[in-house]
Parts: C-alpha cells; sequence; structure tokens
C-alpha cells in the first residue's frame, strides 16, 4: 500500500485518505441508487459496485 | 515507564469518557436508523423491515430534502456575511483609533450569551406591539416588519440574528491571525511598489489561509447544526420557511416519536455535513499549497 502517494485522486493522500473517500463515495452511491435506480436494478448490484470501487480507491487512489 | 506508556495512561481517561459520551451513542444511533421503531407509538418494539429502510424513505422525504437545502443556504449566506464583516472589523481593529479597547470589549459581548438567549433577545426586540424595531421601522421608513408573517423576513431575521452573534468570533480569530503575521513581505512588497489591495490580495490573504480554514471550518459546522436560537425564535416557522434540519429533525423525533426514522435522518445529516466540510477543506487546503508553490 502506497504512503501519501499521488494516483489518480487529485489531491496527495494516505491510505486513511483513500478509505475515507472510499467510503464516503460508497454511501453516496447507495443513495443516488435508492433514489433514481432501485427501481429497475437492486440494490445488491450497487453494495457490489460500491465494495470494488472502495478496493480500487485505496489501491490505486 | 517510557513516555508512550506515560502518554497513554494520561490520556486513558479522556479516551474512555470519548468513547462513553460520543462514540457508543453514535453507533446507537446508527443502530437505531435501521428499525421502525415508535416506542411511544404503534411500533412499541423495534422492527426490521429490510436493510437501509429509513434511508430508502429518506431519499424521497421532500421536507427532508428541501430542510437541508435551506439549512446549506443558511450556512452559505451567514458564512459569507461573517467572514466579510469580521474581516473588516478585524483590520480596523489593528489600526489605533479613539475607544478601541473599549470597542474591542463590547463588540465580544455577544460571544458569551447563550444562543437559547440571543433568540429570547431578539424575539423581545422583534414582537409585535411590544418590540422597538418593528415600530421603529414602521415610524422612521414606513416598513412593516413582522418576521412570523413573512417567510423572507423570518429567514433574514435569523442571518441578521447569526451575523450579530458570532461576527465577533471571526473578528477576535482573525484579528490573531492577523496579528501575528510577519512583517518582512510586506515590507518588501512595498519596496517593490505593490500597493495596498495588491498586498491584500496577494499577501495577506494567502497567509492567513491557515486561519481562515479554521474559522471557515468551524462556523461552517455551526451554521449547519443551528436549533436553539431558531427554535426560541420562530421555531421553524413561518410555515417551513425557516425550518432548519436540526429543527426538522427534533420535530420528527420529539413529536412524531420516530426514533428510528429521526435516527437515520441524524445519520444521514452528519454524513451531509462531513461531505460538505471535507470538500471546502480540500478546496482551501490545495488553493494554499497553490499558492505556496507560486
Amino acid at each position: 500500500m502506497k504512503k501519501n502517494s499521488r494516483g489518480f485522486l487529485p489531491i496527495k493522500t494516505n491510505w486513511f485518505d483513500r478509505l475515507f473517500i472510499g467510503v464516503i463515495s460508497f454511501v453516496a452511491l447507495q443513495l443516488i441508487w435508492m433514489r433514481f435506480v432501485e427501481q429497475f436494478a437492486s440494490i445488491n448490484i450497487s453494495i457490489g459496485i460500491g465494495i470494488l470501487w472502495i478496493i480500487y480507491v485505496i489501491w490505486k487512489g | 515507564m517510557n513516555s508512550s506508556k506515560t502518554a497513554w495512561l494520561l490520556l486513558s481517561p479522556t479516551i474512555v469518557i470519548l468513547i462513553i459520551v460520543g462514540l457508543l451513542p453514535f453507533l446507537y444511533v446508527l443502530y437505531v436508523g435501521f428499525f421502525n421503531w415508535m416506542p411511544l407509538g404503534k411500533n412499541k418494539e423495534m422492527e426490521f423491515i429490510n436493510f437501509g429502510y429509513n434511508y430508502r424513505e429518506l431519499v424521497f422525504d421532500k421536507f427532508f430534502i428541501d430542510s437541508v437545502w435551506r439549512s446549506i443556504r443558511f450556512a452559505i449566506v451567514t458564512l459569507a456575511l461573517e467572514l466579510t464583516l469580521g474581516f473588516l472589523l478585524a483590520l480596523s481593529l489593528l489600526s489605533s483609533f479613539p475607544l478601541k479597547a473599549f470597542f474591542r470589549s463590547v463588540h465580544t459581548l455577544p460571544l458569551v450569551i447563550a444562543p437559547i438567549v440571543v433568540g429570547a433577545i431578539f424575539k423581545l426586540f422583534l414582537v409585535q406591539g411590544l418590540g422597538p424595531i418593528p415600530f421603529l421601522a414602521k415610524e422612521l421608513f414606513g416598513f412593516k416588519l413582522n418576521y412570523m408573517s413573512s417567510e423572507a423576513q423570518a429567514f433574514w431575521t435569523i442571518v441578521v440574528m447569526d451575523v450579530w452573534h458570532w461576527t465577533p468570533f471571526v473578528t477576535l480569530t482573525l484579528l490573531a491571525g492577523l496579528s501575528a503575521l510577519p512583517q518582512d513581505p510586506y515590507e518588501s512588497a512595498k519596496i517593490d511598489g505593490a500597493n495596498n489591495f495588491q498586498i491584500f490580495i496577494y499577501i495577506t490573504i494567502p497567509m492567513l489561509v491557515p486561519v481562515l480554514i479554521v474559522v471557515i471550518f468551524i462556523r461552517m459546522m455551526d451554521s449547519l447544526k443551528i436549533v436553539d436560537e431558531v427554535w426560541m425564535l420562530t421555531a421553524g416557522g413561518p410555515g417551513y420557511s425557516t425550518r432548519f434540519t436540526g429543527i426538522h429533525i427534533w420535530k420528527e423525533v420529539f413529536e412524531k416519536r420516530t426514533y428510528g426514522y429521526g435516527s437515520a435522518m441524524s445519520v444521514l445529516y452528519l454524513y451531509i455535513t462531513i461531505v460538505i466540510c471535507w470538500i471546502l477543506y480540500s478546496v482551501m487546503v490545495s488553493r494554499g499549497k497553490a499558492n505556496e508553490d507560486e
């Protein structure tokens, strides 16, 4: 895991920053999904996408 | 005992208290937010309907979403006014003028007044038939001031009250920051022929960024969670015009007794506050770094 690195995020981050950004965006995705998409697709899809997103942000962000 | 162990030993009472009064209640609210629970109403036992049931209801709740936008609008307006006025006052307090110490003391007084008392003071000043301000507004300007009959008047009355209460805090913090700035860059800029405006924009503001971050952060969070002054002055009325999210949650939890739904609202509003403050912080820190690089 990179320390105070610069990945695809526009700021320098440590692993905790990336975890924080991942969780914040995970929650935002769930809320947006509930509001606009859940009538057409299950929330489990967005949970899966969200978890993959968190891992990706921590790894490459 | 080595210094690390001593530090942990000294910190442990604080950590224990923070866990008991901060972390555990938060985790409990987070837990309750997943249930349908009205202990004094129809759902006496916690009922689990489905995962995120209350949040699913919340994203469609027009009243909650409106209250959040209202709070954000209020926070932006008060922050802009308080920063502008606070900065001007701090700059004027840097220079010397007669009765400066007296003015500084008097101008700091609102800070020591409890928010609920500030609400009561404004109510006494503004109440129809008794308060002096509607009377003077009518006599001097022919303006009918009745904050409980107009949505715009109610909103702006609360803005004025908040600005009156919290501008001294901004002034004092910025004054401390301005007083601590080094004088060398100012002298260099004057030798280079910079005028006062250029000095202010290119030297004072960039050097004040750390203080500005603290002030904006504290005031933004405070404005977003305003309850007591508004509760005393308008109780969220007239209509929904001053029903900020804090008041809205209070009414949901203590009037309708919807504890589960109220908990979900609190958690979601905390999330929104964190996101706003984090974005603000990231923007200001990156701006500050960009200025340093220049």
